[in-house]
């Protein structure tokens, strides 16, 4: 179940990413084909990349592709248990930050919009609350299995986001 | 007192195995406890520092990057650089150096380089022959250098950080003669480290070989023209350059070299999605843990401690040098911008360094970091893609570090490396 979620998050962050190229792509194209530059394409894309960066920042909890350094987890060997859990419990607490002060934020900010795109600016802030609540999700499941996840920095491998090649890819 | 909660937070977390991001963000928080500043403080740090325009640019320099690596761009930069210096003593260590440089010209990130070259050149290397440990070490020292040669994301970075609009452009002509400069300094030290180990040489396969290479790498090679020249002469922004160097690469993958299909464009964006939020995520917390310290005013305080020991801009540098190198080992090198450049950039500017230059001092710095245990991202990678474990790499990786550092020395204490270009295409 927390796989596929954090599966699907991938999927809609590289498709956020292809939008975003389209649209800068378009904003180029508008200013010297059509002479025109379209005012809404920086704040668009912007917007986009906050969502995308927070849905994928949320996944790579679940994955384990956020660096980190894990000498003493190695060191620890089978014995690392108790500690992956404090690990998952920081994170966890972090998700929860996200989604209480995000809402705040959306709140404070509701009747205001984005200059050029018309929308109220708690967009620009709700994907916080969201990915907070993604992140407690993820987090708390690693806790209660006390699994390693797939992919820490240490002797043997690397985050998995670093490599292109399939062949070290976790 | 707050110092200690926010650094020994920081410390605590890091040593537990918190994710670097994490960290940042739980020792902002612990700190803004302690001064008694709200939470959502922080929250609205991180989401500032992820809203920049010119951030935008990291995630299509990321994608470019593994793009060209899927679309066989830097296998045939390698058979340029092949043909041109293979020949020598410990020729393909000297290929790699080369190919390294011309992957920094298109690609702007160190981590796309050294598995990008790395994943075709380590294999390349053991087969003919050679130490893995010296193919690896090789590699990754290389792919600092990309760092330094435009484009690159880190650079980006440093502009955002500075807070005072350093140009992006400025930056990019800036790092040219520094990053062709080290990388000839690295070949240097591979072709003696070669001669030390008796590595054996290639053959030379004639100019017409040469510059058949040439011609086949050509559209790859002609990816870094349009940035450049695209932010140079005002006609793209520095986000708009790396969309379009992600659209050229595309063009290019599908339609000259027909080596890139639906599956590994897809492939590519997942990739570089995972890639651009790990490193945007930590910007942005690194922005709240960057907030704290300004708040407890330890730029002043530090400046003023630095000034108290000498205003001798000589040995400004060479304090600020060491500190970032002693940070650089266990700190990866976005969050370490985003936080010392507000430290130091001050204190540099305040002993007449101009901050063009000090981003380029500040970009080989921490890019040696990157290459030093116990946290170097790049050397993590160069292991992994060459399946050679770090305590072979730390072994015989000396010769390098120290080639490095003497860049370093260079770049630092002769500015105009950095600066004579920058006067020349200044607009």
């Amino acid at each position: 179940m927390a796989r596929r979620m954090s599966d699907w998050l991938i999927r809609l962050g590289a498709a956020g990413l292809v939008v975003m190229m389209l649209v800068i792509g378009w904003q180029v194209f508008g200013r010297f084909v059509l002479d025109s530059s379209p005012s809404w394409t920086e704040q668009a894309s912007l917007l986009l990349m906050i969502w995308y960066v927070m849905f994928a920042a949320a996944a790579g909890v679940n994955e384990g592709f956020h660096i980190r350094i894990s000498l003493l987890e190695d060191r620890l060997g089978a014995r690392a248990r108790p500690l992956r859990r404090i690990v998952a419990a920081v994170v966890a607490l972090m998700g929860l930050v996200f989604v209480i002060y995000g809402t705040q934020l959306c709140w404070g900010v509701r009747a205001n919009a984005i200059p050029s795109l018309g929308v109220s600016r708690a967009l620009a802030y709700l994907p916080l609350p969201i990915s907070g609540l993604l992140m407690i999700w993820f987090a708390l499941q690693r806790m209660w299995s006390g699994v390693a996840d797939g992919s820490d920095i240490g002797e043997s491998d690397i985050g998995a986001g670093d490599v292109p090649g399939p062949e070290v890819q976790a | 007192m707050e110092l200690l909660v926010l650094f020994g937070g920081l410390f605590l977390l890091l040593a537990l195995g918190v994710p670097v991001g994490f960290a940042l963000l739980g020792a902002s928080l612990a700190c803004f406890a302690v001064i008694g500043i709200p939470p959502v403080v922080a929250v609205q740090r991180v989401a500032a520092g992820i809203s920049v325009f010119t951030l935008m640019a990291i995630p299509f320099f990321i994608f470019a990057g593994d793009l060209m690596y899927r679309a066989g761009i830097a296998e045939r930069l390698v058979r340029v650089a092949d043909a041109a210096v293979g020949r020598v003593r410990g020729g393909l260590g000297l290929v790699d150096v080369g190919a390294s440089m011309m992957f920094g010209a298109v690609s702007g990130s160190a981590i796309a380089s050294a598995s990008a070259i790395g994943s075709t050149m380590v294999p390349l290397m053991k087969e003919k022959g050679y130490p893995g440990d010296f193919a690896v070490n090789v590699t990754v020292t290389a792919a600092i250098v990309g760092l330094l040669i435009p484009p690159s994301h880190n650079m980006i970075i440093y502009s955002a950080a500075s807070g005072m609009g350093v140009s992006i452009g400025d930056l990019f002509v800036a790092g040219i003669i520094p990053g062709l400069l080290t990388g000839f300094m690295l070949m240097g030290t591979t072709w003696a480290v070669a001669r030390k180990r008796d590595l054996p040489r290639g053959i030379f396969p004639g100019w017409g070989a040469f510059l058949r290479a040439l011609i086949y790498a050509i559209p790859g090679l002609f990816t870094a023209v349009i940035i450049m020249g695209g932010i140079l002469s005002g006609i793209f922004t520095a986000t708009e350059s790396s969309a379009i160097a992600v659209i050229y690469t595309i063009l290019i993958g599908v339609l000259v070299y027909r080596s890139l299909g639906w599956t590994a464009f897809w492939e590519a964006a997942q990739k570089s999605v995972r890639t651009a939020a790990m490193v945007l995520f930590i910007i942005a917390t690194a922005t709240a843990f960057g907030f704290a310290l300004a708040l407890l005013e330890v730029p002043t305080q530090l400046a003023a401690l630095i000034g108290f020991i000498t205003d001798n801009p000589i040995f400004t540098l060479l304090i600020i040098n060491v500190m970032l190198l002693a940070l650089g080992t266990f700190m990866d090198m976005a969050p370490l911008i985003v936080i010392t450049t507000p430290i130091f950039l001050p204190v540099a500017i305040g002993v007449g360094v101009d901050p063009v230059h000090f981003g380029i001092i500040m970009m080989l710095n921490l890019g040696i970091g990157l290459v030093t245990p116990p946290v170097g991202s790049v050397l993590f990678v160069g292991s992994a893609v060459g399946q050679v474990p770090l305590s072979a790499l730390i072994r015989t990786i000396w010769p390098f570090y120290l080639t490095l550092v003497a860049a370093l020395m260079l770049i630092t204490y002769i500015p105009s490396l950095s600066l004579g270009l920058v006067g020349y295409f200044a607009s």
